[in-house]
């Protein structure tokens, strides 16, 4: 039998998460992947750099306001072609998953400066996703170019 | 163009309104009610002019439809003893009395039901919202902290809950603090009021991972600036109107401040005590053979 004094508590700690539960705000879903990536680097360009690889949403926004390329996260290794990194992927605002890298040669943190060497890019499309884990090959074999001019992949 | 026909009309428009006023100032205190309050200080000087209106029309004279002085009890209760527009600018009513404020402008609407009590109290409930997408719904109460001929100054505490609809949309707990200052003329309240409102925002994540679901709760707040001043002139000695402007600035300071206006319908009385209806049904009881 539950004290009266008590009843007071009990029912405030029940109507506390009945309350939360109904004002909730920002809905946040994450999905949690594990990406393992092996990055290699085209004849002819130098392989030694800053490694940038950006995590992209394939596409977002619906019907006419449909977009392709939203970034998700960014990374920066320093002379690392092989990593595993656990990136959390918004749900809801996005489709299907896209990895663009690209290297810092010159160290200089600008894709293709002027006067600069060309510096290698590449993208590949994470066909696996939705999964925790995805193993993915990426070899970057063209020069300066954005990821905007990569994908959708020129027809 | 239309800005050059429109300035002339709103410059014509808030003359109206001050002749109103001014008109409504005017009047003698015989044929319609002061805005006096209903307690002098004692111990205040009070000017020659004032204390000889003072002596020669007693302020509870001014509550009886015929001229005549209310009853002793209501007088002791504070009762009609000034008009509703006052009550409302100073956002407490005297003990028996009640109001509802409702007023519609850009972007609020409101509506407003105090009840006065002892001690200089008045719980209120009220109804707020902006272009109907924003609702806040509270109740509250306000309490009378200084009182003198020419100004009234008092706190309320409104704890109420916010629904805004939209794209940024919006539910939580909300607490609003809220100082008045009224100023009372002879049949209008200039008035001014600052308010604080508070919401807190439940935020929920939900992270999907290989080892299963986890679900995480964080709170963040939102902070509404407020700032009215006014005018609430008396028509009778139970209905108001009410003319303001107001600057907002909601969810500040990562948004921009709106102005707006509005404009009101007060309408007051007197509420029935207990003792009065029990006495009501005594003489029913007696009527009956």
């Amino acid at each position: 039998m539950t004290h009266p004094r008590r009843r007071p508590a009990r029912a405030a700690a029940l109507a506390l998460p009945l309350l939360l539960g109904a004002c909730v705000n920002d809905d946040t879903r994450l999905y949690e992947v594990e990406l393992h990536g092996a990055v290699a680097v085209a004849d002819a360009f130098a392989s030694a750099g800053v490694l940038h690889v950006e995590l992209h949403h394939a596409r977002s926004g619906s019907g006419g306001l449909s977009y392709p390329l939203r970034e998700i996260a960014e990374l920066e290794l320093d002379n690392i072609f092989e990593f595993r990194e656990t990136v959390l992927v918004p749900m809801d605002e996005g489709e299907g998953l896209v990895v663009y890298a690209w290297l810092d040669t010159d160290r200089d943190g600008t894709l293709c400066a002027p006067d600069a060497p060309p510096e290698p890019v590449g993208l590949v499309e994470l066909t696996d996703y939705p999964a925790h884990t995805i193993e993915f090959d990426l070899v970057l074999a063209e020069p300066c170019a954005g990821a905007e001019s990569l994908y959708p992949y020129p027809r | 163009m239309i800005a050059a026909t429109a300035r002339p009309r709103a410059a014509l428009a808030f003359a109206a309104a001050l002749a109103l006023t001014a008109g409504l100032s005017e009047g003698t205190a015989s044929a319609a009610p002061t805005i006096a309050p209903a307690a002098r200080d004692a111990s205040e000087p009070a000017s020659a002019s004032a204390s000889a209106e003072a002596s020669a029309l007693p302020e509870t004279k001014d509550t009886a439809p015929s001229g005549a002085p209310p009853p002793k009890s209501a007088a002791r209760r504070g009762v009609g003893v000034e008009p509703t527009a006052f009550q409302a600018a100073s956002g407490v009513s005297s003990e028996g009395r009640w109001l509802v404020n409702v007023s519609g402008g850009y972007p609020w609407w409101s509506a407003r039901l105090q009840l006065g009590l002892r001690h200089g109290l008045s719980p209120l409930f009220e109804v707020q919202t902006a272009r109907f997408r924003r609702w806040r719904p509270a109740v509250g109460l306000a309490m009378l902290w200084l009182e003198r001929p020419r100004a009234r100054i008092s706190g309320e505490a409104l704890f109420g809950w916010l629904v805004q609809g939209g794209e940024l949309a919006r539910r939580g707990a909300n607490v609003e603090l809220r100082v008045r200052a009224a100023f009372p003329l002879r049949r209008a309240a200039p008035y001014v009021m600052a308010g604080s409102q508070h919401t807190l925002l439940a935020d929920r994540t939900t992270i999907l991972s290989a080892a299963g679901e986890s679900t995480s709760w964080s709170l963040r707040g939102e902070w509404t600036g407020w700032g009215t001043v006014g005018l609430i002139a008396a028509v009778t000695q139970n209905v108001g109107l009410d003319l303001a402007v107001d600057l907002t600035w909601v969810d500040a300071p990562g948004t921009v401040a709106i102005p707006g206006a509005h404009a009101g319908l007060i309408i007051g009385g007197v509420r029935r005590t207990g003792a009065g209806q029990r006495r009501r049904g005594r003489d029913a009881k007696g009527a009956k053979p």
